[in-house]
């Protein structure tokens, strides 16, 4: 008797994590969402000049490759690897696909 | 009264003395004879950015080169071709680095776009101005290239604090979300950013390299012309411009190759020369005037010669 209400009490209390972990990505989501818009606004900034969208210099752009480049990995994965890398990279940023 | 009479006060260090003009109207000539008496009062160097390598050819450079003409004075000659092919390579490295398929895609074309773009001359001068901003010399000159890139580089740092706290903005925001989001999710995370740590490195830079070009105090502006037309109309264009975008007045006028009246009354430029003249007088700044050496000048003794041949009027 106590095992199943030792049980219960402990599937509750897991639903009430759950519940709470539920609110709290849904309250993140627009958060999110921000975040992932701001990533790409900021990535196409700087690999614009790259594939002719004038943003800021080539050079400046080049400069400002080398910290991001862990974020260019994730990007070249999700790109389409046709014959410009670089324009498949900014069209993974969410142009049309 | 020497040239550098009509700079002074000169601060250090280092202080940068930009000496700028229409080409052909003699820059590296008063570069060279500013250097040599700057050299007398501090280690100096010399800095040609002049793609015409007239500092190489009067001092036996080869190519980019570095000579010790004395302790107290150094020159350099910087090859801004070989300057792009360099920084070139390294960043089709860095590219080939970091997004490997680029390697057997088109960095050939990236390469390419990134050597032939517009202003990338501009961003190599500019950057080379940045390192001797940072060298142990207490003055240099720079013998620059012909006035419209001269004036584009000088405008550059403004340009770029502008687009550098536009991303700075941007990535601010971008790590303040990534925190609350990991924050509110209960999860760890780095609020180091490498790429907002660029930016301020470079917003740090920038505005250095703005400070001192901007400020009477370390940078003076040398204008160059000749008793022509056309070298005078880039001259006042020059004043226009650092006046309203940098917001400093040049230290000195030169006017280079006066002709001696009786030449200029045979040749009917008489009146032109003394119109020039009064001209550069209404500027209200100290000016030079060096006379023709009634020949080209070839090398260190033509310049040696031209030392008589000056006259400072101090305003």
């Amino acid at each position: 008797m106590l095992n199943t209400l030792r049980k219960a009490v402990s599937e509750l209390v897991k639903f009430a994590k759950g519940v709470k972990q539920a609110v709290l990505e849904r309250s993140v989501s627009a958060i999110e969402e921000e975040f992932i818009e701001l990533e790409s606004a900021y990535l196409l900034l700087v690999l614009g000049p790259l594939v002719g969208v004038k943003t800021i210099t080539p050079l400046l752009s080049l400069e400002l490759l080398e910290p991001l480049s862990s974020e260019l990995k994730i990007l070249e994965g999700r790109a389409l690897k046709g014959e410009d890398v670089l324009a498949d990279l900014v069209a993974a940023l969410g142009g049309e696909w | 009264m020497s040239l550098i009479d009509a700079l002074e006060p000169l601060s250090c260090c280092p202080h940068i003395v930009v000496v700028i003009g229409k080409g052909g109207v003699g820059k590296t000539t008063v570069s060279i004879l500013i250097a040599m008496e700057l050299s007398r009062i501090g280690k100096t160097l010399l800095l040609s950015l002049d793609p015409a390598k007239h500092l190489a050819r009067y001092l036996g450079l080869s190519g980019e080169d570095f000579k010790e003409v004395n302790n107290h004075l150094h020159v350099r000659q910087v090859s801004i071709e070989k300057e792009v092919r360099r920084l070139t390579s390294k960043y089709a490295e860095l590219l080939q680095e970091i997004l490997p398929s680029l390697a057997v895609l088109n960095l050939d074309n990236i390469v390419n776009a990134i050597k032939y773009t517009p202003g990338v001359e501009e961003e190599v001068l500019l950057s080379k101005i940045s390192e001797a901003l940072r060298s142990e010399y207490n003055y240099v000159v720079i013998d620059t290239p012909p006035t419209g890139v001269t004036l584009r580089t000088l405008a550059l740092p403004k340009l770029y604090l502008t687009w550098l706290s536009k991303l700075i903005e941007i990535r601010e925001r971008i790590v303040s979300l990534r925190y609350v989001i990991a924050r509110t999710l209960g999860k760890s995370v780095d609020v180091r950013d490498k790429a907002l740590l660029k930016l301020y490195d470079m917003r740090e830079e920038f505005k250095l390299l703005d400070s001192v070009l901007c400020s009477d105090a370390r940078a003076s502006y040398v204008l160059v012309a000749t008793p022509e037309p056309l070298p005078m109309y880039e001259l006042k264009e020059t004043y226009e411009f650092l006046k309203s975008n940098l917001g400093v007045k040049p230290r000195l006028l030169v006017l280079n190759k006066v002709l001696p009246d009786s030449i200029a009354f045979e040749l009917g430029q008489q009146e032109m020369q003394k119109d020039f003249l009064k001209e550069l007088g209404s500027f209200g700044i100290s000016y030079a005037v060096i006379e023709h050496l009634r020949k080209p000048t070839e090398n260190m003794s033509d310049i040696e010669a031209l030392k008589t041949k000056i006259k400072v009027f101090k305003q």
